[in-house]
Order: C-alpha cells, then sequence, then structure tokens
C-alpha cells in the first residue's frame, strides 16, 4: 500500500511536470487556489457551505472510475483495496475539512468526513455501454463524444433556461448560455491521438479552418434554440444576448487553438493562464488568438507536413 | 516505391533506428520481423510521418502520408464512439464518401457498440476495416494478426493477396512466421535498429529454422521446468 501511494505521488508530480510546473510551485499554487477559491465561494454564496460540500463529494467521486478501481481490485486483496480506497477518499477530503474547521462549521466537517468512505463503495463508467443517439455521428468525434459525455448537463441546462424564461431572470438565462458555451469548450481541453490528426490530407491552416468550422455549426446546434428563446422571451437585452453568443464562439476558436498550440500535448499552464486572463480583459484576445494560430500552424505542421 | 536512405532515429540517447537504407518495392509485400523492441513501430512511424527522423524517406507520391494506410499495434479509440462512426471519422478525415458502412463490414463486427468495448481482436478488425475503406496506394501493418481469431486470420491473409494482386505496397510485421510466409515477398529481420537479414520466398524456411534457433536456444533448458 505504501508503495501504491508512492507511485501517485511520483503520477501527480509528473502530470505537474507535464502541465509546465514543477511539482513545489505546483502544490503551493494548487492550495493557493484552493483556499482562494473556497474563500470566494462563501463570500458570495448564502449557502455555500452545501455546494462545497456537493464539490467534495464530486472531487472524491473522481477516483470512481469502474476500470481504475477494477484494476485496483485485481491488484490487491478485497480488504486492501478498500483500505486504499478510503485513505484516497479522506486524503482528498482533509483540505475541505480543514477549511470548514476554519469556519467553525463543524458539524459539516464531521459529516464530510464520517461519509468520505461512502464515494469508495460505488464504482460507475465501465457498465454503462448503451448509445445514446446523438445529432453530430455524421462528422464525429469532439461534439459526438462530448454530447454523450454531458447530455445530462446539456438537459440540465435547457430546464434552466426555461425556468429563466418562466420566472422572467434574465441573469439565469444568460448564464445558462454561458454553461453551454463552457460545455463546448470542455470538448476541446484533450488532446486526441497523433493518429487522428496524421490521417488528415490538409494543410495545417486548412485542418484549423475545418475544425473551427465544425465547431461553429456544432455548437450553434446546441446553443442557437436557447439563444433564439432568451431573444423572444428578453428582447429589450437583445444586444447583450447576441454579444455573449459571439463571444462564446469567440472563445470556442480560442479553446480550439490553443488546443493545437500545445499539440500533441494537453494545453499547458501558459496557455491556461493567457486564456484566463483573456477572461478579465476580452481584447486581450486579439494578441492570444493569432498567437495560438501561428503556434497552431507550427505544431500541425509537424504532422501534417 | 518508399526509398528509405540513411535513416536514423534516436529517443534521447537510445538509438532505435541506425543507418537505415532500404527500398521497397511498388506491388511487393514485405515482412519485418525482429524481437520487441528492436524498431519496427518506430520505423513503421517515421515512415508514415508520425515521428520525427534523421535522413530521407522519399516516395512517388507528393505526400506519401496521404497515400498510406497505417494500422497500428495498439490502435487507438475515443470512449463513446461506436465502430460505424470511427469509420466514418477517417473515411470524413480522406473525403471518402461512404454510402454502406454495413456491407464493408466482412469482420461482422457490433458496429453500433462503442469501440473500446470491444476485445483486442476486434479493435485490430475495426482499425483494418476503416484502413481499407481509404483505399490507399501503400499499406503498413503493425502486428495485423495480434489477437485475432483464426477465422479473420484467414480472412486477413486472403486481403492481403488481393491487395497485392492490387499493386498494393504493403509492408506486416508478425510474430507469427507462418502467416507471413504466405503473403510476403521478402522478409527482413531487423535487430537493434539495424537490418541484419533479408530473404526471398526461397529461403523463408531456412530463415525460419535459423531465427527458431537463436531464439530458442538453451533459454528452455534454462527455466528448469519440472
Amino acid at each position: 500500500m505504501k508503495y501504491y501511494f508512492r507511485l501517485q505521488f511520483k503520477m501527480l508530480n509528473r502530470h505537474l511536470i507535464q502541465l509546465g510546473v514543477s511539482p513545489l510551485p505546483g502544490y503551493l499554487l494548487s492550495v493557493i487556489t484552493f483556499i482562494a477559491a473556497s474563500i470566494y465561494l462563501f463570500y458570495k454564496m448564502k449557502f455555500a457551505v452545501y455546494l462545497y460540500l456537493f464539490f467534495a463529494f464530486v472531487f472524491m467521486a473522481s477516483l470512481n472510475k469502474y476500470r481504475r478501481n477494477d484494476f485496483l481490485k485485481f491488484c490487491f486483496s478485497r480488504s486492501l483495496y478498500y483500505t486504499i480506497r478510503f485513505v484516497e477518499n479522506f486524503l482528498l477530503a482533509m483540505p475541505f475539512v480543514f477549511f470548514l474547521l476554519y469556519k467553525e462549521l463543524f458539524l459539516h466537517a464531521v459529516i464530510l468526513l464520517a461519509l468520505s468512505p461512502v464515494p469508495a463503495l460505488v464504482n460507475y463508467g465501465g457498465k454503462f455501454s448503451a448509445v445514446i443517439p446523438t445529432p453530430f455521428h455524421k462528422t464525429p468525434f469532439e461534439f459526438l463524444t462530448g454530447f454523450r459525455k454531458m447530455f445530462l448537463v446539456f438537459f440540465a441546462n435547457y430546464a434552466l433556461t426555461i425556468i429563466s424564461i418562466a420566472v422572467r431572470n434574465f441573469n439565469l438565462g444568460l448564464f445558462s448560455i454561458v454553461l453551454s458555451f463552457l460545455i463546448c469548450l470542455s470538448f476541446y481541453f484533450e488532446a486526441e491521438n497523433k493518429f487522428y490528426v496524421w490521417i488528415y490530407p490538409e494543410s495545417a491552416r486548412q485542418f484549423l479552418f475545418a475544425k473551427i468550422k465544425t465547431a461553429w455549426l456544432h455548437a450553434s446546434f446546441l446553443c442557437l434554440p436557447m439563444t433564439i428563446a432568451l431573444c423572444i422571451f428578453f428582447p429589450t437585452q437583445l444586444f447583450i444576448i447576441v454579444g455573449f453568443y459571439l463571444l462564446g464562439f469567440l472563445y470556442l476558436v480560442t479553446i480550439i487553438l490553443a488546443k493545437y498550440s500545445a499539440f500533441p500535448e494537453n494545453i499547458n499552464l501558459q496557455q491556461a493562464i493567457f486564456i484566463a486572463l483573456s477572461l478579465y480583459l476580452v481584447p486581450l484576445l486579439l494578441i492570444i488568438v493569432p498567437y495560438f494560430y501561428i503556434q497552431s500552424v507550427r505544431k500541425l505542421d509537424l504532422i501534417l507536413k | 516505391m518508399i526509398i528509405i536512405e540513411s535513416l536514423n532515429k534516436s529517443f534521447g540517447k537510445k538509438a532505435v533506428l541506425k543507418n537505415i537504407n532500404m527500398v521497397f518495392e511498388k506491388g511487393k509485400t514485405y515482412g519485418i520481423v525482429g524481437e520487441n523492441g528492436s524498431g519496427k513501430t518506430t520505423l513503421f512511424k517515421c515512415i508514415a510521418g508520425l515521428e520525427s527522423y534523421e535522413g530521407l524517406i522519399r516516395s512517388e507520391f507528393d505526400k506519401l502520408k496521404n497515400h498510406l494506410g497505417f494500422l497500428q499495434t495498439e490502435p487507438f479509440y475515443f470512449s463513446k464512439i461506436t465502430g460505424r462512426e470511427y469509420i466514418q471519422l477517417l473515411c470524413n478525415a480522406r473525403k471518402i464518401d461512404i454510402k454502406d458502412i454495413e456491407s464493408a463490414n466482412i469482420f461482422e463486427l457490433p458496429l453500433s457498440e462503442y469501440a473500446v468495448a470491444y476485445s483486442t481482436g476486434m479493435k485490430k478488425k475495426l482499425a483494418l476495416t476503416a484502413i481499407l475503406l481509404l483505399k490507399n496506394d501503400v499499406l503498413i501493418l503493425d502486428e495485423p494478426f495480434n489477437g485475432v481469431d483464426i477465422h479473420s486470420n484467414i480472412l486477413i491473409t486472403e486481403i492481403i493477396s488481393k491487395l497485392k494482386s492490387l499493386g498494393k505496397t504493403i509492408l506486416i510485421s508478425s510474430h507469427i512466421f507462418s502467416t507471413l510466409n504466405e503473403t510476403c515477398d521478402e522478409i527482413h529481420v531487423l535487430k537493434d535498429g539495424i537490418f541484419i537479414k533479408k530473404a526471398c520466398r526461397e529461403t523463408f524456411a531456412a530463415l525460419e529454422q535459423e531465427m527458431k534457433d537463436f531464439t530458442i536456444g538453451n533459454k528452455i533448458e534454462r527455466l528448469g521446468l519440472k
């Protein structure tokens, strides 16, 4: 078991290095980000503690992958497997527990700690093999695979749009558009296997434009209905709705270019910082988009030449 | 035709391919054999342009990669993508309008199911089906018989023969000598990044015997099996 956790630690360090940050500053940055995000959440929301507990359980559940746990069950005895999984969840819960204690929410901290083994008792991700129909089967793969992974969130998001119209809450409706685009952006976070770029006969430029075109069409399919609905029910806010919609597309282009500017690696810390900065200062995209484009062409040329 | 001149490839300080010079002629089938780690897959990736290298790889085509079908040892599949969608993805990439995927499903794969859920052999057969639909002039088949059942093995051997008769250039790596014996015009032995031996059809049997003797040696005795 000791060796297993030592190996996990090594793997975590390797992930950080791959992201372009040394382990020690990486851990420091993670701690600072976690504390800052926690403070912000409690500062902004009245019932933040419930969302906080939800996040803690989602964080723990992220280790609940069927294949991963199947492998662990294969390697370790039943008792050792559960010990490992409980210790993992305990370690993941600890930062949340510490912050709850700091906020003097002792009961919530105890509940979180007591329930931390529960997510380890559930396995998912392997046995659910029903093929979900999508409108994107003619042009796989980003929206096809992404939609299948996130279709429940999309339905929930549409429900949010309907609620926003029913209760005349424009901000909620706007949030549903932003969330839709954020989900679409997440389809481009991970780099695909080199083979799936290599197979294309086009030049890097043509490849990128084809990717952007497909993304625009598919994202429109998902986001346009809610945008039109909001335009109809909140006609006075038309410019804001259209503005956010166009901004969503602009960030979609940015994330595609960011992805291929790091290819075949995943988007690294430097690119993530650039994108985060552009969220605060949108005009920065005027520099970032051409920069990512030039880098993407350079990286893709190595494979598509 | 593919001409390889002074091909060198290193990963860090480790030289994987050392000054490879080779000509693969149009319409011929070549077998590449060698132990694990001898450099076969790296050689294939260099020819495909999936790895950078030193040296020169030329062909009759402007861009070899656009006429090349590459069956990888372990084809990668996205999660949540069906067999049919995988074929569609590759056909879209190469701009091939495929009307009837079902009739091309000669291995009778469950194309409506997620490809990641396929067995090793089924994954290989799906990748091969897609590559065959792309109508390539050159094919690199890295371990095409790995994990594949005996019936499909026979079918793949026949497919290779047909491709050969159509004038395609084929490079195959396999650990199963008999499969190469049936399909190849030449077999080349790669060891530590260097081609150390070449055999034509007439000398395949001698090469197989030589490899057996060399590979087995006294290793079984060393195990001390009782």
